[in-house]
């Protein structure tokens, strides 16, 4: 720490500050244009001028300056008040000054700062600037008119995003903030260019003309969509959620969001949202009201008792997952399950068997403190933007070493001196164990590991994964498993990160043995920056494993027991399956046969059309309650609209048909999170009020065993091509399909081809191509790409109109041919 | 496209440098040297060897004043309009070449042999005004010179 | 006094490397790697009394003396060969005669601050200079004075030409290191000084060419030696001096430092042109504000034309007749910088276009009092840009505001341009 004065304040600060970190520690506000706490100093706006007396006085940018011992600053003399004024005098010669019409008005650092030094005339004229505004995509506004040119948005997209869509061009008085080739904005829309924006130059075209910045109400929630559990600020009007709103200090990632976090909120005020009960009458689904429909469905489950199952998707609360357990066990029902069944075996038999506990022992905050990042799958982007956001953060910044095991690059791959290598499709288990093996033959094993259970056997199993044996069979050489297994095992620390969802059934409990495994031998756990996270799909994948979501026979087996009669009644709780689980057919025909089908979800999906009774539930941003992110964060969410039209939240619906089965109904989420506290491990002791905005760690109790992973063979069907799912990176499962953002940036499904496989095709971008496999066939738009090795395809899954399980049965690699 | 043998050439030269970029302003000259101008093409190819996005040369190529983003004639007439120069009929040396050129100041002469630029001081004040055409530089000029200094041009260059 | 830097100079082509080795060329790289350590090399810069002669004037061997010689990974040394500003060609005319001083200065230099790669960013349109070094470094290669293990010294260096495409603003040290990156030439924020974390974030010196190439003659004839050539004793060694303007005889003389403004114009100038009387001069490149009649005296030195109000700069004299219009000089000056400024930070890209453009209005005719009080106001507040072009660029406007105040007033008064009044322009 070092002392200074700031202002005949006396303070002190760390000796790393800068001139306005010090002054913002000690409540001093320096102005700012081109600062952003996130990004890399600047200095370009001259905002932030003080004086310093050790320089002469000289007026200097507080921004870039570091703290020095003794230092006498002042922050606001008559003289730096001028030349502060001067600035804006000179940034509004060329502003276009359209507030009236601007969205940015209310929240404009320029306008503020104007209105603050009361900059109430200008005396300098000049011509203004008539740049062409970009129109050209839906989500993003570029008016390089009411540029002051801070550079944020191209710092944030090179720093953080490490996209690099938009960059300085030309100099001087020329110099605009432009994109490649001067066109138009085409990126990968994350938004974060206008979060940052201090001025009305990049807009949220969704938001455009809908309110006024100061007449929406800021109400703060948890993103709905993926496992990342990113804080959001929803700008609520006339209970609508109108935009998100961005706050640099929000969550663990400062605000930042993804093209879904920022853009993809549409789904909760949409038309298509369901506002009533819907009840199968002649064959029809008819409006009806909520009495007669949970009467009609209290009645069934009575009837039924075990014969009943139920799937839920891991969108819903801790708390709704809790009482959905507690209905289904009033009503007799002994098999529920979640997210497909497989999508979380990797933490409910993976990391249960080798860890002692269904949970990641490491967490987001790891990733910058890591010395070495291994990522499986590329898609650990895709599905997890903003921890991909992270990756980018310690790579460019920390220098972590970054190495990519995949089936595809990808953006990751892009990364400074990321090292990527791509293996044939579905050899992944294979390869790490053949890391384990070289990291045992090398004699690099941790001190810790041979008195963990399983070592003996896991040295003998491992014997056949020597890398010569390996690489044979899956497109990487011995050297490069080596190379690879030395690095991860001499990094002092190392975490590796691997997604599941239910688009990667590749990504089993065998591969999170192994990954354990691999940690385990190198010594990688209990470290900060190292060890383990599994990157769950949904915003509550982990909190439906905490909460045991899981009994009896498993989904794949309650699909099957539809089909075959033994289940009549079938209770979806948010779960799509016909889009969402593998082979449509199989889906189809298991809810065709059920006797009685109940969904609760918000829109009439796919699946929720063949019910016999719907119930409208609400959005995240209408109830209350409690996610539990990836990592184990568990954060309290609280209404920021009430409920749209008569939904109700899933929480009252099992609670009523509790009541209706002559149960205790729960009290509130509150009470049903008290008791959670008290019961589930590693949640003891939280509260509302603990959880505070940041949100709480469930610690994770460790008990360590080496469990030897099931590497699948990879079979190859000659002249076919290997087909491998997963997500698009502007989607998460199927409840994206209801965001604009999403949908304008990637409306449809998709087949993406390598350049050589479409080339000797004779394939071009968007042609409709006839996708073929043993389990069926489906026409996809061709989508071909520099990333695919040739022979591999990929096709993300989200999408109803045309589910990609028409073709997938659910094998990690589908062997399939492409026809004109 | 830019023939094999160049761009093995420029990969090479990026090979040499201790980081890609430091090459970026040869591999744009070398270009710009091939095409007469920076095109889109040449930017995308710039990029290719560089290991660099399209617009992480554009911000580079934007920067510089001997980088044509726009095309231009076989001869590039840079005039000095520098403080030396000015103060020896710099101006009236520009306004008699566009006379003669018949062009004006930014443009290229119809034939497409011509591009008369103004350009800041070429580090030939001590023969002011002065001119550089391509890489060679030239002065002084005189106004009443100018006529003969373009014929003298045309006759070296036919 | 002796030439040091055109002592080798032939009249009419450069200096071949046989020479060059003829006329006690590499001597001093010899004595150095043979007889003094790296700290004697940097002591005897220092005694020398060298300042830089790139316009700032720092002292060389004290900037050396910055760069921490225990920090991890290499150094680098630059030579700041990017000579753009306006009035200035004093290292073009040296290359031109004679790369070898400059190879060996930096070798010497190199020596000194245990540098093994280092740098000539040379600007756009020195073909011929760039030529030269570029075949001075091969024949300097082959003959062993640069590469592996110099004279069996153990100490290595390889040097490299970059050339730039164009633009003055990587004339600024930290500008130009991003330009040698090959990133946006913007000026980077100091601190970091580039002493310590410099080209590709490693300890870094930047020195003109002239700078540079003084090095062997300090090394060879010792530091004494070599400030006695200066013209006053407070003065230290030669200084190139490029002329412009109207003047008799446009060239670049070597000039002992400390000769008066009139000495030069008088002397090797051959005095004002035909029939024109001596009004005003830059008298260090475009950013130093002007010198009138009443500093004709003034030791061109750096302390003592800084006493007087200017700087010494790069030695670049422009000099203006009675004839000239000081606001159109001013106007043509600021132009310039307007076009140059890289566009980072607010003050120089939005400020200096409206310098221009009010100066554009007054030279025009249509100037206004208060346009007077905005000048003094952007003399002041630009002081506060990023980087010292902004501040160079209102030099002339100081001066002019200092010492053509009159002049000004009439511009504005007479709504029309004094100078103009019976030519082209009607009032």
């Amino acid at each position: 720490m070092v002392n200074l004065t700031i202002d005949d304040k006396q303070v002190t600060a760390p000796k790393t500050a800068t001139i306005y970190e010090a002054a913002k520690l000690n409540g001093i506000a320096i102005p700012i244009l081109c600062h952003d706490k996130k990004l890399k100093p600047f200095g370009a706006c001259r905002m932030c001028l003080v004086e310093v007396e050790q320089m002469k006085g000289r007026q200097i940018p507080a921004c870039t300056t570091p703290v020095t011992e003794g230092m006498i600053i002042r922050t606001s003399t008559p003289d730096i008040v001028k030349a502060r004024k001067m600035v804006l005098e000179l940034l509004l010669l060329n502003h276009p000054i359209d507030c009236p019409v601007c969205d940015k008005a209310g929240d404009c650092d320029l306008q503020n700062l104007t209105y603050e030094y009361k900059v109430d005339a200008n005396r300098f004229t000049d011509e203004k600037f008539h740049h062409e505004i970009d129109y050209n995509n839906p989500l993003i506004e570029r008016d390089m008119n009411r540029c002051v040119l801070c550079g944020k948005c191209a710092r944030i997209c090179d720093e953080i995003v490490s996209f690099g869509a938009l960059t300085f061009i030309s100099r001087g008085i020329e110099t605009k903030i432009g994109c490649e080739f001067d066109e138009a904005l085409n990126c990968e829309f994350c938004g974060s260019c206008v979060s940052v924006c201090p001025v009305g130059s990049l807009l949220a075209r969704p938001f455009k003309f809908k309110a006024r910045f100061w007449s929406l109400t800021k109400n703060k929630s948890v993103c709905g969509y993926c496992g990342t559990g990113c804080n959001l600020t929803l700008g609520v009007k006339d209970n609508k959620v109108l935009t998100t709103l961005y706050d640099e200090n929000q969550g663990f990632h400062n605000g930042q969001l993804c093209v879904r976090g920022r853009f993809g909120y549409q789904f909760i005020n949409s038309d298509k949202r369901l506002t009533k009960p819907l009840v199968r009458k002649n064959g029809k689904l008819e409006e009806a009201g909520w009495d007669e429909a949970l009467e009609l469905v209290a009645a069934r489950l009575k009837d039924a008792g075990a014969s009943t199952a139920a799937l839920a998707t891991a969108r819903l609360t801790n708390e709704e997952l809790v009482v959905f357990k507690q209905l289904l066990q009033t009503a007799g029902c002994g098999n529920y399950d979640h997210s497909a069944g497989y999508a979380h075996a990797a933490l409910t038999e993976g990391f249960a068997g080798s860890f002692g506990a269904s949970a990641s022992p490491s967490t987001i905050l790891d990733i910058q403190k890591s010395d070495l990042l291994l990522v499986i799958k590329t898609d650990a982007y895709e599905t997890h933007p903003v921890v991909g956001f992270e990756i980018n953060m310690a790579v460019k910044n920390k220098g972590t070493l970054l190495k990519i095991l995949t089936d595809k690059s990808g953006k990751l791959s892009k990364l400074p001196d990321a090292r990527t290598l791509v293996h044939t499709p579905g050899s992944e288990i294979a390869i790490i164990n053949s890391l384990a093996k070289v990291i045992l033959d090398n004699k690099l094993v941790d001190a810790s590991a041979a008195a963990l259970p399983g070592y003996a056997a896991l040295e003998k199993e491992l014997a056949a994964f020597t890398p010569e044996a390996v690489s044979a069979q899956c497109g990487l050489t011995a050297v490069e498993i080596k190379l690879l297994a030395s690095a991860y095992a001499t990094a002092e620390k190392a975490l590796i990160l691997f997604p599941v969802g239910q688009a990667y059934p590749g990504h089993t409990a065998a591969l999170a043995n192994a990954v354990a495994n691999l940690a385990l031998l190198a010594g990688k756990l209990g470290k900060e920056g190292g060890g383990v996270l599994c990157l769950s799909e949904k915003n509550n994948s982990q909190g439906a494993v905490d909460m045991g979501f899981q009994a009896g026979i498993g989904a794949g087996r309650i699909i099957d027991g539809c089909a075959d009669g033994s289940i009549t009644t079938l209770f979806l709780a948010g779960e799509n399956p016909l889009v969402s689980y593998p082979d449509h057919a199989r889906v189809q025909a298991a809810l065709d046969k059920v006797e009685f089908l109940v969904v609760s979800e918000m829109f009439l999906t796919e699946t929720a059309a063949m019910a016999d009774v719907v119930l409208p539930v609400c959005s995240f941003a209408e109830k209350e309650g409690t996610f539990t992110a990836t990592d184990r964060r568990v954060q309290h969410i609280k209404p920021a609209i009430r409920k749209v039209g008569q939904s109700r939240s899933d929480f009252e619906i099992f609670g009523a048909l509790i009541a209706k089965l002559g149960g205790v109904a729960p009290g509130t989420p509150a009470s049903v999170f008290a008791e959670i506290s008290a019961t589930v491990p590693g949640y003891t002791g939280m509260s509302y009020a603990s959880l505070g905005v940041e949100g709480q760690f469930a610690p994770v109790e460790l008990k360590p065993a080496f469990v030897m992973p099931n590497a699948p063979a990879v079979t190859v069907e000659p002249g076919k091509l290997a087909l491998v799912t997963g997500s698009a990176l502007y989607h998460n499962g199927t409840l994206s399909q209801y965001g604009e953002g999403p949908m304008h940036v990637c409306p449809e499904g998709y087949v993406e081809i390598s350049r050589a496989d479409a080339a000797a095709s004779r394939f071009a971008e968007n042609d409709l191509l006839t996708v073929s496999s043993a389990g069926g066939s489906m026409k996809l738009k061709a989508h071909i790409s520099a990333r695919m090795p040739q022979g591999v395809v990929f096709a993300p899954y989200h999408f109803g109109a045309n589910p990609v399980n028409q073709v997938w049965s659910g094998a990690p690699v589908t062997w399939i041919t492409l026809a004109k | 496209m830019i023939p094999e043998h160049m761009k093995q050439e420029l990969v090479k030269r990026v090979s040499g440098a201790i980081t890609n970029r430091e090459a970026a302003v040869d591999v744009m000259k070398e270009l710009q040297r091939h095409y007469g101008w920076l095109s889109d093409e040449a930017v995308q190819e710039a990029a290719d060897v560089l290991g660099l996005s399209p617009l992480q040369v554009e911000e580079l190529a934007t920067f510089y004043e001997m980088i044509y983003r726009r095309p231009v004639g076989r001869h590039v007439i840079h005039v000095c309009d520098s403080v030396s120069c000015w103060s020896m009929g710099g101006e009236s040396l520009l306004q008699q070449l566009e006379r003669v050129l018949e062009v004006n100041v930014g443009a290229t002469t119809a034939d497409g042999i011509f591009t008369l630029l103004p350009c800041c001081c070429l580090g030939n004040c001590g023969k002011a005004p002065a001119v550089m055409v391509g890489e060679r530089l030239y002065g002084p000029v005189t106004p009443e010179g100018a006529e003969a200094f373009i014929k003298g041009l045309i006759e070296s260059s036919a | 006094m002796d030439q040091i830097l055109f002592k080798h100079n032939r009249p009419d082509r450069v200096i071949s490397f046989d020479e060059y080795c003829a006329e006690s060329g590499f001597r001093a790289l010899r004595k150095a790697l043979t007889g003094m350590s790296p700290e004697e090399v940097q002591q005897a810069t220092i005694d020398s009394g060298m300042r830089g002669r790139g316009g700032a004037g720092f002292p060389t061997g004290k900037k050396w003396s910055f760069v921490p010689r225990d920090l991890p990974g290499p150094r680098y040394l630059i030579c700041n060969c990017d000579e753009m500003e306006p009035g200035t060609y004093k290292d073009r005319v040296l290359l031109e005669k004679n790369p070898y001083l400059l190879i060996e200065g930096m070798a010497l230099a190199g020596y000194a601050l245990g540098v093994e790669h280092a740098f000539i960013f040379i600007r756009r349109g020195y073909e011929l200079a760039a030529e030269n070094l570029r075949r001075g470094i091969v024949e300097a290669e082959r003959a062993g004075f640069l590469g592996r293990d110099i004279l069996n010294s153990g100490f290595s260096l390889s040097l490299e030409v970059h050339q730039s495409a164009g633009r003055y603003i990587c004339g600024e040290e930290t500008a130009l290191m991003n330009a040698l990156e090959g990133r946006r030439a913007n000026p980077r924020a100091k601190p970091p000084f580039p002493a310590v974390k410099g080209l590709w974030g490693q300890p870094t010196v930047v020195n003109n060419v002239e700078t540079l190439a003084n090095i062997p003659a300090i090394i060879d004839k010792g530091p004494a030696w070599w400030k006695s050539q200066a013209a006053t004793p407070d003065a230290a060694g030669t200084k190139l001096f490029c002329i412009s303007g109207h003047v008799s005889i446009t060239d670049c003389f070597e000039l002992p430092l400390g000769m008066t403004l009139g000495e030069i114009i008088d002397g090797p100038c051959g005095g004002m042109r035909n029939g024109s009387n001596f009004k005003a001069c830059i008298p260090g490149g475009a950013s130093t504000p002007y010198f009138t009649k009443e500093h004709w005296n003034v030791p061109m030195d750096f302390d003592p034309v800084a006493k007087a109000g200017s700087r010494l700069g790069t030695g670049g004299i422009v000099v203006f007749d009675h004839n000239t219009c000081m606001v159109a000089v001013t106007l043509n000056l600021v132009r310039f910088f307007a076009r140059e400024s890289c566009g980072w930070c607010t003050p120089c890209r939005e400020g200096l276009p409206l310098v221009q453009h009010i100066l554009e209005r007054i030279e025009a005719g249509y100037g206004e009092p208060p346009d007077i009080d905005i000048l003094h106001e952007h003399v002041r507040h630009l002081n506060h840009a990023f980087c010292a072009l902004a501040p160079g660029a209102m030099g002339p406007v100081d001066g002019l505001l200092r010492h053509f105040k009159d002049e000004l007033s009439e511009h504005i008064s007479g709504k029309c341009c004094p100078f103009r009044r019976d030519t082209t322009h009607t009032c």
